[in-house]
């Protein structure tokens, strides 16, 4: 079994008012049930906003730290799962099951190795 | 083209995609084939041709693979005592600066104390005993493939301190006392040496898939469907599952089909990079980034299942579709067509027919193909000059391919699976049935056209479909859908049509306009020659339209 990042890009800004994201979150709830009900489900995580990131790099010896996220763009890593899959159709089926239940939100699937 | 070069055309696909599903790797696959094509180029010159070439190339192939396996397996062994050798190394290293990091060093003590409590049935086991425990143990995780370095570093580290034995209380308080002198460099050490383990663990696991080959039912049995007639029966055919694989959507569009031309076609990365007209490392890249997300991202080698397969047979069809169209009217370069790749797209297409001959697309997209192949001979002047469809000497159409892609249409039809190469291959065929392009039945042609726009929308299809409105209804009404079209106006045969239907309604100076549009975005120098003879053509000046214009 190899495991597949399946990372969630959704577009800077406000999330969805709560009216339209409960619905959302109870289907990507049922999903995740089904992938454990599957043995497909590793791990699963919704980040909080870039605004709250912290970038470290090391500069000899001292860690450096900058407020914000490593990338700015106009769509940031929302969130990811990671799932076990036997081959890479099987993990790009969880992956469009996981963007219909996010849609619009593209979903990018990548192999992990190690 | 000598014997040898038509049996590697015909064979290299099958040769290749059983040794695929043999060692699960293209490239060990690959190279093995090319290594008994040229086994083959020195003997059978000398032997003879074997009575099944296919059958000795896949054997000889096999067995090259085999010895490779053999050899990287050796190779690896070496390398993992090289590995143990580096790893003994640095822990003797961090024993004698006593510089085991606290952590690592609980966690030893932890993990000593865990296989003490695990064994206390009372017999107190000789540290040397338990020492050989702990490797075994590492030993089984790294055959297992398991990626829990961590779990080795401890493994060595409680090994370490089982041999030191009763000693560690000592030893433990005399190295937390040190602690932090050299554990960079230990772990720098130790971190090479575990991916040397993975390593070596990586590749005795792709042994054992190999080693599937030695069992001799499995081999033969591979051998016999690729090689026996069992194609159609129950046995899949290896070459199948490739076309899948190296069309898969997962893969962009140009990989897809340089890898199809790669590995099924037989054709060389040098002939596919100057097929397509880009720089032979580019086509190099293009190839090997490909195969290596096939590997990494465990891209399937099989037939996709029924749910799947009416997307992924679109997505081979429309591959070989393209192959086509490459070879028919060229993208770039000076000649209009280029015959080989045309010709390749036929015999892949005529392979899926033969692999999928209940899929009635396939056997559309074949007829298609011989359809629009048949008028090769007069598409084209002696001086390599295009000539249009209405134009041509109809006498020199290839009857025996227009005979077989009509009977090929019929048979597919008679399923009343229609679909859009069906569609398009009958469109096609009303143009062979016409003696001369005068009788032309264009209302049926029509027909065609709208159940496709019904079909498949867009604006491709619009654009052909108002070339037969002109024909059947008149210019103007033609020139109206035309120019409502969105979307084309990169795309020059929407301006070859607006021009030829200006010309028609004698609006000159703008079928010039329209001309010059369509020539600076043709693709290849013959078309953008004939554009220019068209444009030529027009009247010198504006005038109505010239009687008995359609």
């Amino acid at each position: 079994m190899k495991q597949y990042l399946l990372s969630i890009y959704q577009p800077d800004g406000n999330p969805p008012p709560p009216d339209v994201l409960e619905p959302i979150m109870a289907e990507l709830g049922k999903l995740n049930d089904e992938m454990k009900a599957a043995g497909a489900w590793v791990f699963a995580a919704g980040l909080h906003p870039p605004s709250t990131a912290t970038v470290i790099r090391d500069k000899d010896g001292d860690a450096l730290l900058t407020d914000g996220p490593f990338t700015e763009g106009k769509e940031h890593l929302g969130g990811f799962t990671i799932v076990q899959a036997a081959d890479l159709d099987e993990a790009l089926s969880w992956g469009s099951r996981l963007a219909g239940v996010l849609a619009p939100l593209a979903i990018e699937v990548r192999p992990i190795a190690w | 083209m000598t014997e040898i070069e038509r049996i590697f055309r015909a064979e290299y696909g099958r040769a290749v995609a059983v040794l695929i599903r043999h060692f699960g790797d293209i490239d060990v696959a690959e190279e093995a084939v090319q290594d008994a094509f040229v086994t083959a180029v020195l003997r059978w010159p000398r032997d003879g041709i074997p009575a099944s070439p296919a059958g000795w190339i896949i054997t000889t192939a096999r067995n090259r693979a085999l010895d490779r396996v053999r050899r990287e397996r050796t190779r690896a062994e070496r390398e993992s005592e090289a590995a143990r050798a580096q790893w003994d190394a640095a822990a003797a290293h961090a024993d004698d600066d006593m510089a085991a990091a606290r952590a690592g060093w609980d966690a030893a003590v932890a993990r000593a104390e865990r296989d003490a409590a695990a064994r206390a049935d009372g017999t107190s086991a000789a540290p040397a005993e338990r020492g050989l425990a702990a490797r075994a143990e590492r030993d089984a995780a790294a055959r297992a493939g398991e990626k829990a370095a961590v779990v080795r570093v401890e493994g060595a580290l409680a090994a370490r301190a089982e041999e030191d034995g009763a000693a560690a209380g000592a030893a433990g308080d005399a190295a937390v006392a040190r602690a932090g002198g050299d554990a960079a460099a230990t772990g720098a050490a130790g971190d090479a040496a575990v991916a040397r383990v993975e390593r070596d663990a990586a590749a005795r696991a792709g042994w054992d898939a190999a080693g599937r080959v030695e069992r001799p039912g499995a081999a033969e049995g591979g051998l016999e469907s690729a090689v026996g007639g069992e194609e159609g029966g129950g046995v899949v055919d290896d070459r199948l599952r490739l076309i899948f694989t190296c069309c898969h959507p997962a893969l962009a569009p140009a990989a897809r089909v340089a890898l199809t031309l790669r590995l099924l076609g037989g054709l060389t990365t040098v002939e596919i990079a100057r097929a397509f007209l880009v720089p032979e490392t580019t086509m190099g890249q293009r190839l090997s980034r490909a195969k290596g997300k096939i590997r990494d991202a465990g891209i399937p080698y099989r037939v996709p299942r029924d749910e799947e397969l009416p997307d992924r047979l679109g997505a081979v069809l429309s591959v070989l579709y393209l192959i086509f169209n490459e070879g028919y009217a060229a993208g770039a370069g000076p000649a209009l067509t280029r015959d080989d790749l045309a010709n390749q797209a036929i015999r892949l297409a005529r392979l899926l027919v033969a692999l999928m001959p209940d899929e009635p697309e396939a056997r559309g997209l074949l007829a298609l193909m011989l359809l629009v192949e048949a008028r090769r001979p007069a598409r084209t002047t002696a001086d390599g000059d295009a000539v249009s469809l209405s134009d041509q000497d109809r006498t020199l159409w290839n009857r025996a391919l227009v005979t077989e892609g009509q009977a090929l249409l019929r048979d597919c039809l008679r399923r009343g699976r229609p679909g859009t190469y069906q569609l398009q291959a009958t469109i096609n065929a009303v143009h062979a049935d016409a003696a001369t392009a005068a009788e032309t039945d264009w209302p049926q042609i029509l027909r065609i056209y709208d159940h496709l726009a019904a079909l498949a929308g867009g604006p491709i299809v619009a654009l052909h479909r108002a070339v037969a409105v002109a024909e059947v209804h008149g210019p103007a009404m033609a020139l109206a859908i035309v120019d409502d079209l969105d979307g084309l106006e990169r795309h020059h045969v929407w301006h070859v049509v607006r021009a030829d239907l200006l010309r028609r309604l004698g609006r000159v100076a703008e079928a010039a306009e329209a001309y010059g549009k369509a020539r600076d975005l043709a693709g290849n120098a013959a078309e953008r020659a004939f554009l220019e003879r068209r444009a030529a053509a027009l009247p010198a000046r504006p005038e109505g339209p010239p009687p008995g214009a359609r």
